[in-house]
């Protein structure tokens, strides 16, 4: 059974699929957490702008992940590119939105103690509204994470490679075993990334917590 | 650096006719207010009275709606706000450490920003640490490690870390058990000495207010009632309101707070008599001024007293021969003192002294009288 299963993994270059499959998602990830905090500190700033950005974002994110790929063919044809500007596209939500919250939702009292003892509007920013978000905004990234690795797996429909490849293989061949461990594999996959995520947003929690006894 | 400073003193602080509102509540009406340098000035009053308000004004995290504040002279309004806040040390009841940022980095986050040195920012943390009575290592550590009492004293720490002339204190205390409290009071009132600064601190805590403060501005409603030396409030309280809340009914609470002065018995001059003098023309005119005490002099300073009777039995000498010593205070004495010196000596009676010269007497009786 387990020679079998090592068989399988070696046929369909599951190794190889697996580097593909996470260096997608850390392109992927590493764009939307940049994207994501900035969108949520643009519409901070700008506070009018938020309702048609957050709608905008949630259109986008009500869109099924398959149908957004389709979308994006015209413009960027098949392959990886394609499906991380999809996954980027549809993981911003949740990372803006938390950020938007994080940055509004500084207790009052730090924000007033910060400006009395004389912080310009951007230090509040930057050393006070900004860190104590973090919590919140690792919230967001965990959301972000189980979004991205979802659509990246679909990106096998697209012939982006990565773990969705072998996944097709399975299905096209009716390959019970092939789909099933693959499946697993990505399981796995996004349960340890989620995991992670979800050990940072403990730390920084505790580190960055409100309570102060 | 130098540039930064925007007051190197405080020689005074002058609110003038500041209101504020907010929608239909008065928050402040009309306040005038005049701080001196140096002075700890306290704001006392019931819940609403805008204490808070008041304060914030002065360093403009309020804007009144009318009025104007000058601090020596300048009006705060041609300051930039950053500028004028960095000048000014701020502390707040509800503790406001920033719970990210371990105690060096509360303490020191101005001068971060202001791009201090290393070892200048590690001095400075060290040195108000020392100050505040908190160990060394306390700098590594975060707020949620900290007693409330070790909180409030990194708050104040904090507040001076850029050594602002002026500082304005929201009910430091306020969050604290009252054993905690009245220690940091004693705290407190031993840095303020070693700092010489001017403080302005909010507070409704009367106890608190006579304990810290120089003079004392009573608000209610709005508006400030009466600002006063604290004896002078237990003396001469303006209304019902002041005399309630200071309890000036009840003196004998404030002996701590009031002077030898304030409840002495000005001395006329009918008692006054030099020692040269003869007893018999002495006792004459005591007995035509129907007084049983004279206080001696020579060339006007004090010698001693003498009793009628006495004088009445030596009628062939002078005055100076019968004068006994006597207890004497200095008008600015603490009551409480003198009274239990007084009750040590076992007297009833002392001489007030002022620059040699007899101006008053201390009668215990009288006293008490008027204490109770
Ligand atoms: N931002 C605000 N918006 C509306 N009303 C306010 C605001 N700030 C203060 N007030 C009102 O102004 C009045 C004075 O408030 P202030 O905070 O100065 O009182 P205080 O004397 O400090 O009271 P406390 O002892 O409870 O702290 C109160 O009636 C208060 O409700
Ligand atoms: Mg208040």
């Amino acid at each position: 059974m387990f020679i079998e299963l090592a068989e399988l993994w070696k046929s369909n270059k599951l190794t190889i699929r697996t580097i593909q499959h996470l260096s997608m998602f850390g392109i992927a990830m590493a764009f939307t957490i940049v994207i994501g905090i900035a969108v949520g500190i643009i519409i901070y700033k700008n506070k009018k702008s938020s309702n048609t950005v957050f709608n905008s974002l949630n259109v986008i994110q009500t869109i099924p992940a398959l149908a957004l790929l389709v979308f994006l063919l015209p413009i960027f044809g098949l392959g990886a590119l394609p499906t991380i500007v999809a996954s980027v596209l549809y993981s911003i939500l949740p990372i803006a939105r938390n950020t938007y919250a994080g940055l509004t939702s500084t207790g009052k009292d730090y924000i007033e103690t910060g400006k009395a003892i004389g912080l310009s509007n951007t230090d509040i920013l930057l050393k006070i509204r900004i860190p104590l978000a973090l919590p919140m905004i690792a919230g967001g990234i965990r959301i972000a994470i189980v979004f991205t690795m979802g659509v990246i797996t679909l990106g096998g429909l697209i012939a982006a490679g990565g773990l969705g490849a072998p996944l097709q293989t399975g299905i096209h061949l009716y390959d019970k075993q092939l789909i099933l461990l693959t499946g697993v594999w990505v399981g796995i996959l996004a349960l340890a990334l989620d995991g992670i995520g979800a050990l940072a947003e403990k730390l920084l929690s505790k580190k960055y917590s409100y309570g102060n006894r | 650096m130098a540039e930064n400073k925007l007051f190197n003193r405080i020689e005074s602080i002058k609110i003038r006719n500041i209101s504020k509102k907010y929608g239909e509540i008065k928050a402040l009406e009309n306040l005038n207010l005049a701080i001196e340098g140096g002075e700890l000035l306290i704001l006392i009053g019931p819940s609403g009275s805008g204490k808070t308000t008041a304060l914030k004004t002065i360093n403009r995290l309020i804007e009144p709606d009318n009025g104007q504040i000058k601090i020596n002279n300048h009006d705060i309004m041609n300051f930039e706000p950053v500028k004028l806040r960095r000048n000014i040390g701020y502390v707040i009841q509800q503790i406001g450490l920033f719970p990210h940022l371990n105690i060096r980095d509360n303490i020191s986050l101005i001068p971060r920003i202001e791009k201090w040195d290393k070892n200048r920012i590690n001095d400075r943390v060290e040195e108000l640490l020392d100050l505040v009575d908190l160990p060394k290592i306390f700098a590594k550590r975060y707020p949620s490690e900290l007693s409330g009492g070790q909180q409030q004293r990194i708050g104040l720490a904090r507040s001076i870390v850029m050594d602002p002339p002026l500082l304005l204190m929201d009910e430091p205390f306020g969050a604290l058990d009252p054993i905690l409290r009245k220690q940091l009071q004693i705290e407190f009132l031993k840095i303020r000495k070693e700092l010489g600064k001017t403080i302005v601190f909010v507070t409704h805590d009367i106890e608190e207010a006579f304990k810290l403060g120089d003079r004392i501005a009573i608000m209610d409603k709005a508006k400030l009632v009466q600002v006063a030396k604290p004896n002078e409030l237990i003396l001469n309280p303006k209304n019902d309101f002041v005399s309630q809340l200071v309890s000036s009914h009840k003196k004998f609470m404030h002996m701590d707070n009031l002077k030898v002065k304030d409840l002495m018995v000005e001395l006329s001059n009918k008692y006054i008599f030099e020692s040269s003098k003869n007893n018999r023309e002495v006792a004459q005119k005591m007995k035509k001024n129907g007084i049983e005490l004279a206080v001696t002099v020579s060339d006007s300073k004090l010698e001693g007293i003498a009793n009628f009777n006495i004088i009445c039995t030596a009628k062939n000498k002078d005055l100076r021969e019968v004068t006994e010593k006597v207890h004497t205070f200095s008008p600015e004495k603490c009551l409480s003192e003198a009274v239990a010196e007084l009750k040590e000596d076992k007297n009833t009676l002392a001489v007030v002294v002022e620059n040699g010269r007899p101006v008053g007497l201390m009668l215990t009786d009288k006293l008490l009288l008027e204490l109770v």
